[in-house]
């Protein structure tokens, strides 16, 4: 364990874990757009910027990807500085991305207001290029999208522009966005994504359109896996276990 | 871009399979030769085929996303046929102070296309770039290895005429 020091609280912190893991267990809340636990931290939205004082000097670090190495650490996730900073971030993502409720929360929250000078340039929602969608898609095992050209040109896109073989039609991708812009449409058991054409398998308990057949195949490695969704598949592992108990 | 997307696919057809084969086959399996080896097909078809770069992905084991985030990274890998020999127009600032707008409008005109397009016959792709380091020669411009400096509209048409005789010698 490792002393260190966050907005003035001293706290004992595992070593190797991030600034903003750090601060979560504390319940200091710091702004995030691309943070996922459950993925490698990218620090491609800058949001959660913080500043830290190390052996006397200041600096701005990516409080998601910074481990925790040295005793003695002093962050400061909240001053005038980062304030600045985190606005002015938040003012070009909201220039990508205009009618993200999310991000105009976080616009509020920093006293920015919504330019029309901003929004007359395009009023058209973008992507925020924070990469969430592309480790998604690779923890997933599928690895069909990736950032392709440079520049103010760069966007996501399956390879060659084609719709992916790889593609599960999981919809990791779409529900981890965090500016709900990659579009998926489930439309009478037919799914629409990344200009694929999925059909949907009906839980056999319940009916409800629940996941692509592909996306089960990949999930469970069988052909034909059985077709239970999630809700009526604890509750019928419960049903055996709580007979279990009452038998035995 | 769809139109030249149908033009990069009907030419897959014909692009052959075994000179990509013979290409990659200089190289052994390893992901860390999938720039140069797109560079040899680069400058072999002046394109990247997308059946080529399929089959790269496969013979060096790498992503097929990775392959096309490498391939439209890079300004040196087009996924459009280049012409025969390229036109490099600077429009850095001291080219740019010096007139290289007029330069490339002339060029435009004499050739008939925009900068970023290929001529019809395929001998001449039109480009500009931020600097070519030649700034006392303001404005410059080149075409394949070969700088051509302080030029005028007047000149553009000379060095063109001349540099498609040399060609046809």
């Amino acid at each position: 364990m490792i002393e260190i020091v966050i907005d003035g609280q001293k706290c004992y912190v595992e070593k190797g874990i991030t600034i903003l893991e750090a601060a979560k267990t504390m319940g200091i809340r710091i702004p995030t757009k691309c943070y996922h636990p459950g993925l490698s931290p990218s620090g491609s939205c800058r949001l959660c910027s913080v500043e830290i004082k190390e052996m006397g000097r200041h600096r701005i670090v990516m409080s998601c990807m910074f481990p925790i190495e040295n005793p003695g650490l002093e962050v400061i996730t909240f001053n005038e500085r980062i304030k600045k900073l985190r606005s002015f971030i938040v003012e070009m993502l909201l220039l990508r991305s205009p009618d993200d409720p999310s991000l105009k929360a976080l616009a509020r929250e920093y006293g920015i207001e919504d330019q029309p000078s901003h929004n007359s340039y395009t009023r058209e929602n973008k992507c925020i290029l924070c990469g969430l969608c592309i480790s998604a898609c690779e923890a997933s095992g599928s690895a069909a999208l990736s950032f392709i050209n440079r520049g103010h040109e760069r966007e996501v896109a399956t390879p060659f522009d084609e719709p992916s073989l790889t593609c599960t039609g999981c919809g990791a991708c779409a529900e981890i966005c965090p500016v709900n812009f990659i579009e998926m449409e489930d439309k009478d058991g037919v799914r629409f994504i990344w200009g694929k054409i999925f059909a949907l398998a009906k839980c056999r308990i319940c009916g409800k359109y629940f996941a692509t057949f592909e996306q089960l195949a990949a999930a469970t490695g069988n052909d034909e896996p059985e077709l239970l969704c999630m809700r009526c598949k604890q509750l019928e592992e419960a049903r055996i276990i709580g007979h279990g108990i009452t038998t035995g | 871009m769809a139109d030249n997307l149908v033009a990069c696919l009907e030419e897959d057809v014909s692009t052959d399979t075994s000179e990509i084969e013979d290409i990659l086959s200089s190289y052994p399996k390893e992901p860390r030769f999938l720039l140069p080896a797109l560079l040899d097909i680069q400058k072999r078809f002046r394109y990247l085929p997308v059946s080529a770069m399929k089959r790269v992905a496969e013979y060096l084991c790498v992503l097929e996303t990775r392959v096309f985030s490498v391939a439209t990274f890079y300004k040196a890998l087009s996924l459009t046929p280049k012409g025969e020999r390229t036109i490099r127009v600077c429009a850095g600032t001291a080219c740019h102070l010096r007139g290289s707008s007029s330069i490339l409008r002339q060029i435009e005109k004499e050739l008939g296309i925009l900068s970023g397009d290929t001529t019809e016959d395929g001998m001449f792709t039109l480009e500009t770039v931020n600097c070519l380091g030649a700034c006392a020669l303001a404005p410059v411009m080149m075409i394949d290895d070969r700088v051509y400096g302080k030029m005028t509209p007047h000149k553009v048409c000379e060095v063109l005429r001349k540099d498609s005789c040399n060609d046809s010698e």
